[in-house]
């Protein structure tokens, strides 16, 4: 097993990025960190008919990808400027956009070749399932899976009637926190359902379960066991534990990551005991795994790099 | 039956699409996603898509035609003093447009799966991967352009008979990705033409837009060019789309694929009914659902 490059799509700083290098290289291939965080203004790129080019390294020469993350979903930067740079922008904002969106288009243009000419894990539309929760449950639910029931938008007397049907949370549609939703904070959100929608869903208790499936197995499921009453999975977790997780579960959840298309997957399930039930929460299509497999001893990584390595010869 | 389309009151494509359904009969109504959430109440279950309470699964069809954010609320020209105010609200207007878009987005590729729709989606996307589309089409042995690509200004001496994109008003980004075509500067000289040719399904369209630099004429559509807009709509899964050619000497290339055309001046230039084409094409794929 020798000579096969790698590309990894992520920055240089990111753990999971580190970590999965190191693993590749202990096979005795070669992990090429293409780190998009750095273009336009340190890396050097081209784009044409014959080759692409990163900091010099033909990618077409590569023998296959990991994609950790694709960037941001829209050209609006989310960040804070500070007021030097606010005042840089002033009547400048159209060029600044008109940038971003030439930078996000350049770097999702180059995955999607790249994609046409080796494997790449996950492929690139897998990564917007990330920003696009509500369409991952739907397309879940209509395979056939078990999602918990929703209602998303801002339409406040559609939520009002569906949060009377019992204990709910609210969920942002890209990122943020899971809270709490009951009829006195939507009450409290009203006017920023003007601004922005929110997917309510049913709350169920039961225990949290992340699983790891590569291609058409399942490597490995962790627990995360929470302070009560905690509402987010990423929150107040005090332990990670390895769990067994029953094989018609383990089902569920490669049904669910093949449904969306994803080849590697960390699952996000929550297992009512009681009923004997599971209910998918989330396809995660680039999971963090530094931290489970510290924890649990999953091989998560190194399976991970095998993978690759196999895809890449 | 009832056709959503997707777009602004304010496009004549999108109005004389509405008109021509209208006229067969049907209704039709417009949905201009950048208003959301302001203007319209949305709501999305595990059965239902509502819109201002109307069901959007009940509808026979879909014209797609835009996907965008208010990103334009920050590009408009302000007060230096309002503009610095405006700094504080930015980050939270970014966070609200990016779940808006979310669900923009979702509730069209929801649409996608479930009904008739010119253009699919996930053509959407087309929009923002214009060089992995031209490398498609390459890859499929359709004639693509001489396309470069970079932010290495090395690659300059490599390149001839090439235009830069205007650097002047490019801020803060030193090396911004260029698009170095090689057929730009050939085409203000007068050397090379654009040909602009829309493609419908299946629909026969006669003519197209020759442009050369100076002026624009309309000219019949070479046989060869019809089946290579065929082959191109078939690679890109598009019903309908405005391929422009670029043509130097003898030899005509793709030089860009727009998926959502606004096809009104090329109707009125050249008279071929395409509003009327798009509407049978949406009744019929409604039809046949």
């Amino acid at each position: 097993m020798k000579n096969e490059r790698i590309g990894l799509i992520g920055r240089h700083d990111d753990p999971e990025i580190q970590l999965l290098k190191a693993k590749i290289e202990d096979l005795g291939a070669q992990a090429i960190v293409v780190d998009f965080w750095q273009y336009p203004r340190f890396s050097q790129s081209v784009i044409a008919l014959d080759r692409i080019l990163y900091d010099e390294v033909d990618l077409t020469n590569l023998d296959a990808f990991y994609l950790r993350q694709l960037g941001y979903f829209s050209p609006l930067p989310q960040k804070e400027f500070s007021r030097q740079e606010w005042e840089t922008y002033y009547e400048k904002f159209n060029e600044f956009i008109a940038n971003e969106r030439e930078v996000m288009s350049y770097r999702e243009s180059l995955i999607q070749i790249l994609e046409m000419l080796k494997p790449v894990i996950n492929p690139y539309f897998c990564a917007f399932y990330h920003k696009l929760k509500l369409y991952q449950y739907w397309k879940l639910s209509n395979a056939g899976l078990p999602v918990h029931d929703f209602l998303a938008g801002n339409d406040y007397l559609s939520l009002k009637r569906f949060i009377h049907k019992g204990n709910m949370v609210a969920k942002p549609m890209t990122g943020g926190y899971v809270r709490m939703l009951d009829e006195s904070t939507l009450e409290g959100e009203r006017s920023s359902l003007r601004q922005r929608p929110i997917i309510a869903q049913h709350r169920i208790a039961g225990r949290m379960l992340r699983c790891f499936v590569l291609a058409d197995r399942v490597l490995g499921t962790c627990e995360l066991v929470h302070k009560p009453d905690e509402t987010d999975a990423r929150l107040g977790i005090v332990a990670m534990e390895r769990f067994e997780l029953a094989d018609e579960f383990g089902d569920i959840a490669l049904r669910a990551s093949q449904t969306l298309g994803m080849i590697f997957a960390g699952v996000d399930l929550i297992l009512d005991e009681v009923k004997g039930t599971v209910f998918v929460l989330e396809c995660n299509p680039a999971p963090l795994f530094r931290s489970f497999e510290a924890q649990t001893g999953l091989p998560i990584s190194q399976e991970l790099a095998l993978y690759l390595v196999n895809e890449a010869g | 039956m009832t056709f959503g389309l997707i777009g602004s009151h304010y496009w004549k494509h999108i109005c004389t699409l509405k008109r021509e359904l209208v006229d067969r009969g049907h209704k039709a109504f417009i949905i201009l996603p950048t208003y959301f959430p302001q203007y319209y109440l949305a709501t999305v279950s595990k059965a239902t898509i509502t819109l201002d309470h109307i069901e959007l699964l009940d509808l026979d069809g879909f014209y797609v035609g835009l996907l965008e954010t208010r990103e334009r609320f920050f590009r408009g020209r302000f007060g230096k003093s309002i503009w610095l105010a405006l700094r504080h609200r930015y980050l939270e207007f970014a966070k609200c447009e990016i779940e808006n878009l979310s669900l923009q987005l979702s509730l069209l590729l929801m649409l996608g799966d479930m009904l008739p729709c010119v253009n699919s989606p996930y053509s959407l996307l087309l929009t923002r991967l214009r060089v992995a589309s031209l490398r498609k089409l390459e890859a499929n042995g359709i004639p693509v352009a001489d396309l470069l690509i970079t932010n290495d200004p090395a690659e300059d001496a490599r390149v001839s008979k090439c235009v830069r994109v205007e650097e002047d008003n490019v801020l803060d980004v030193p090396c911004f990705p260029r698009c170095l075509e090689s057929c730009l500067r050939l085409i203000q000289s007068g050397a090379a033409e654009i040909w602009k040719v829309m493609g419908i399904r299946h629909q026969k369209i006669r003519k197209m837009i020759v442009a050369d630099g100076n002026l624009e004429r309309q000219e019949p559509i070479p046989s060869q060019v019809s089946e290579l807009v065929e082959r191109i709509l078939k690679t890109l899964d598009l019903q309908l789309a405005q391929v422009d050619f670029i043509k130097v000497d003898s030899e005509v290339r793709v030089g860009d694929v727009h998926p959502m055309p606004d096809w009104t001046s090329f109707e009125e230039a050249t008279g071929e009914p395409i509003s009327a084409q798009v509407a049978e094409l949406l009744v019929q794929s409604g039809g046949a659902r």
